[in-house]
């Protein structure tokens, strides 16, 4: 994909050139000369916003340091608010899927962030998503009194259609590796089981991490599965046999374990204020943090997290009714930036 | 259920009595007892607003419009008819207390009052007391207190009220109030239903409420029987059944719904001898929520409280000028939810309470009250005022007061993380208030300084939240209230206004608190001549933050409302009478709440018939 967007910009870029050279020749005109859009190189800052849907907002930093705030309001002034509660977005190739936890989905351009569409079928207390073979998956907590009605959505996303599989278990987080999607269960609970969905057949199967083992994270790498839960267990899952391949213990001093981020063969997570970081392959974590940051606030630690390409990003919410704080850190440490936030900034995605 | 239709069969036999019964032709004066006293007798150095019913026909049934228009108190819904909460000069939504004939009916769950779940139609009057008042109305009056009042009048009357009305958004609200009395016995009866569809259209936009729909029941019985001049005993009953879809934000939500259902008895006995007055009351009270969260399923989450109070009274008039009363009073909480095991809660509380007038222009009085419980350790509560009227033209008062807000069901039992080593918030508060009367004009100018420590509010310990007493808040500021009245031969004109100018300071963050408007001012002006009366209200209500670091950006801009009303009274016996009203006249586009857009211009017609 990577490869692609580069070849991409490249012949792109060309084109620009051979058409700013030549004054006379019109037949160049036809050939696209305009970049994806304005948002095709950087990152998206998710701000969940509170309970009013006029307090969420998306900031994009670019590449070179520009920063947009309120895209989705400054490209679609005329459409309706995304909703309350932005929990996530997911992407295809050329489309950005904003998840609302009020019970929708709102598609726009991946880079133009030109509004497409918005569904709202079959989805209840959405919470994570994920793109599989043309379809979505969408995890819903459905009810928040029951457990037991937890399900996903899929959304046919050739014409935006949609269907349920129902779960039964609290849903949280989701991720794919190639026919099959993955769900951390329970954020909030006790239940200790990821479910594994075949996406051919929506056959569920439940694995089991343990009693008091309940993943709150998840990253998949070079069709590798892990997951990490907040008692101190980053865990493979074997998704080919349902089983749980190997098991890495925290040291027992690093608590609230959370936010599992692999980048570059180096997998990074945090306790309270602190992000931990091994190598990929290690048998032994280091009790010492990369990083420790400072925050006043009292709940809103570490409430976004990513690291992506050697920079650490993490998203502080503050007391969740004023605006948060994002940092940039290295990977050594190193403060890069500190930015004001939206309203509880939960999330960072890539261009 | 049962008792719902107890209730019902009494008010049918009490209607089948009404009209079996032939007016008396016997005129006694009339004699009004309120169930609760204390607002006469221990509230002499705070002001109190009183909303007529006359001006509570005026309005819509929702107490939250009626108190937006009429009152200093800032409120906010979510929305035209939904959820709805108070700030009281400048304190929190459970910082309010609501009294039902003298009962504190705040929720036990969450500890405020949906002012969208009260009907006012069935009250008689209304009574808005400013300031602290714990010792007497308990937890929560910390800002003030609001005190829904029936009457029950032994007059010889037998009369029979029926209102209907028809609005914009397809509103009916029908209301039927039923009153025999003998010098001896006073039936009350009362019947309100209210519904809306409640879908308007934004103002300059092309979207509309989606999701808005509410309707409402209310039975209510009031019952006097004077067994003889020394001995009465008096009932009251109500009961509201209510549904609310609560309306959407945005298109794209998930449609939810909340039912509520509160019951409330009271049984009081009054003996009355020369020089001692005892009152026994019982009273029980239920509360009950469910709220669907998809309205496409039938699973819910709910929760609900029986409250059994029983309190003696006992008033020692110990000369002409001394008044000393003791109260004991016994609460006992059980509480039950998705997310509370059953659970009860007792208390037991001793007030003390003492009056003296010295000569006829000072009086002072001191209240106290100690409570015992193990569920949380409280404070000792106490208020002195002093009045002293330095002529007709001027009347000085000042009163301080130490008040309580305890920890809620859900504060104490929510699983998981409710808290048991919660103290009660608390606040010393400080008020000087100055009433000038002169001819037909009455102002009253009122400073107050309020401390309020150790306020609760929800924060994560490790993965779980919990609640903790933490903040800190300073409320400051001035409270007017200005009425005239002035006759030209046969045309009447009142004016009946307040202004409110509030500071309410987080000590820790020095921001004001969200939801708390600088300024809020309210004006009615009534005219009326020979059968026709009309009204014109005025509503302005300051920008407020809904950010905790008062970011502008997401500030609430001020709004101004206005409302025009007519009506003019047919037949003989002056029986019938025909209004009409236009709501928010200008056609203004504002939020009560970030996002939640409320009607423009709109219309409500309204017949009243008595006999």
């Amino acid at each position: 994909m990577k490869q692609f967007k580069k070849i991409m910009f490249l012949a792109l870029a060309s084109a620009f050139f051979l058409t700013s050279c030549s004054n006379d020749d019109d037949s160049f005109v036809d050939i696209p000369s305009i970049p994806l859009g304005d948002y095709e190189n950087g990152y998206f800052v998710l701000n969940e916003g509170g309970g009013s849907a006029a307090t969420n907002s998306i900031i994009f930093i670019s590449n070179d340091g520009t920063r947009t705030n309120d895209v989705f309001r400054i490209e679609n002034p005329d459409a309706e608010e995304l909703g309350t509660f932005i929990q996530n977005i997911f992407f295809d190739d050329t489309r950005a899927f904003i998840v609302a936890g009020s019970g929708s989905v709102t598609v726009v351009n991946r880079y133009s962030f030109e509004y497409i569409t918005t569904i709202s079928t079959d989805l209840e207390a959405p919470r994570y998503g994920v793109v599989v073979n043309g379809k979505a998956y969408v995890t819903n907590n459905g009810d928040f009194g029951s457990v037991t009605d937890d399900f996903l959505t899929v959304i046919d996303l050739s014409n935006y259609s949609t269907s349920q599989v129902l779960i039964g278990n609290y849903l949280d987080r989701i991720s794919a590796v190639g026919d099959k999607v993955i769900t951390t269960n329970n954020q909030y609970g006790t239940e200790h089981s990821v479910s594994i969905v075949d996406t051919n057949t929506l056959t569920v199967t439940d694995v089991d991490l343990g009693n008091g083992n309940t993943s709150n994270s998840i990253a998949v790498v070079n069709d590798d599965v892990y997951v990490l839960t907040g008692s101190g267990k980053f865990i493979e899952i074997d998704v080919v046999n349902n089983t749980v391949a190997n098991t890495l213990d925290i040291p027992a001093s690093i608590t609230n374990t959370k936010n599992l981020d692999i980048d570059n063969d180096t997998v990074y997570f945090t306790s309270d204020a602190s992000v931990y970081s091994f190598n990929l392959g290690e048998t032994t974590v280091s009790e010492t943090p990369i990083i420790t940051y400072q925050s006043d606030s009292a709940y809103g630690v570490m409430y976004g997290f990513a690291v992506n390409n050697d920079i650490i990003y993490i998203g502080d919410g503050a007391d969740f009714s004023s605006n948060g704080t994002f940092y940039e850190y290295s990977t050594s440490g190193e403060l890069l930036s500190e930015n004001v936030a939206g309203v509880a900034p939960n999330g960072f995605y890539f261009n | 259920m049962k008792k719902s239709i107890l209730i019902l069969f009494t008010i049918i036999c009490s209607l089948s009595c009404l009209a079996q019964t032939k007016l008396d032709s016997i005129q006694n004066l009339d004699e009004v007892i309120l169930s609760d006293s204390k607002l006469k007798t221990f509230t002499n150095t705070q002001s109190v607003l009183k909303i007529t019913d006359s001006v509570i026909k005026k309005q819509n049934a929702l107490l939250t419009h009626l108190l937006n228009s009429n009152t200093p108190i800032y409120f906010k819904e979510n929305g035209y008819g939904m959820v709805s909460s108070a700030s009281f000069r400048g304190t929190t939504a459970q910082q309010t207390a609501v009294v039902w004939n003298g009962i504190n009916i705040n929720s036990q769950l969450n500890g405020q009052t949906d002012f969208s779940t009260v009907n006012t139609e069935i009250f008689d009057n209304i009574d808005v007391r400013s300031g602290g008042g714990s010792v007497l109305y308990g937890s929560g009056a910390i800002g003030g207190s609001v005190h829904l009042n029936n009457e029950i009048r032994y007059n010889n009357e037998n009369t029979n009220y029926i209102s209907t009305s028809f609005g914009s958004f397809s509103t009916i609200n029908t209301t039927y109030k039923g009153h025999y009395s003998t010098s001896k016995l006073s039936v009350n009866a009362n019947v309100s239903y209210l519904q809306s569809e409640n879908d308007y259209d934004y103002v300059d936009s092309n979207r509309s409420n989606l999701n808005g729909a509410f309707y409402s029941n209310n039975f209510g019985l009031n019952l006097g029987y004077k067994i003889n001049d020394n001995n009465i005993l008096k009932v009251y009953s109500s009961f509201y059944d209510g549904q609310r879809h609560f309306a959407l934000q945005t298109s794209t939500e998930t449609p939810s719904k909340y039912k509520n259902r509160d019951t409330r008895n009271l049984i009081e006995y009054v003996g009355l001898t020369d020089k001692f007055t005892s009152k026994l009351k019982v009273a029980y009270i239920t509360e009950n929520y469910k709220y669907f969260s998809n309205i496409a399923r039938d699973t819910y989450t709910d929760g609900d409280v029986n409250s059994l109070i029983l309190k003696y009274d006992l008033s020692y008039k110990l000369d002409d000028n001394i008044t000393i009363n003791p109260v004991i009073d016994y609460t006992q909480n059980s509480g039950k939810g998705s997310s509370i095991n059953k659970v009860k809660r007792d208390v037991t509380g001793f007030n003390l309470l003492y009056k003296h007038n010295i000569g006829e222009r000072f009086l002072y009085e001191i209240t106290t009250r100690q409570e015992i419980t193990n569920n949380y350790n409280s404070p000792l509560l106490y208020s002195l005022g002093l009045k002293y009227s330095f002529s007709d033209l001027y009347t000085l008062s000042i009163n301080g007061s130490k008040n309580y807000r305890v920890p809620t069901f859900n504060d104490l039992y929510w699983q998981d993380g409710g808290n048991l080593n919660l103290k009660p918030e608390n606040s010393y508060q400080i008020e000087i208030g100055n009433v000038f009367t002169y001819k037909n004009l009455d102002l009253s100018l009122t400073g107050y300084y309020n401390d309020i420590k150790d306020m609760i509010r929800w924060l994560p310990t490790g993965t779980i939240w919990m609640p903790i007493n933490t903040d800190h808040v300073k409320t400051y500021g001035i409270e007017t209230a200005l009425n005239v009245k002035q006759s030209f031969g046969e045309n009447h004109l009142s004016l009946s206004s307040t202004y409110a100018y509030t500071v309410s300071e987080d000590q820790e963050r020095e921001t004001q608190l969200i939801y708390v408007p600088y300024h809020k001012a309210t004006a009615t002006l009534s005219y009326n001549y020979k059968r026709l009366s009309a009204y014109y209200q005025q509503l302005y209500v300051g920008e407020v933050f809904t950010q905790s670091d008062n970011n502008k950006k997401y500030n609430i801009d001020a709004y101004y409302l206005s409302h025009f009303g007519v009506d003019y009274t047919f037949g003989s016996n002056k029986n019938f009478r025909l209004g009409a009203q236009v709501n928010n006249i200008f056609n203004h586009n504002y939020q009560s709440v970030l996002g939640r857009f409320m009607p423009g211009t709109h219309f409500n017609t309204y017949l009243n018939f008595n006999f």
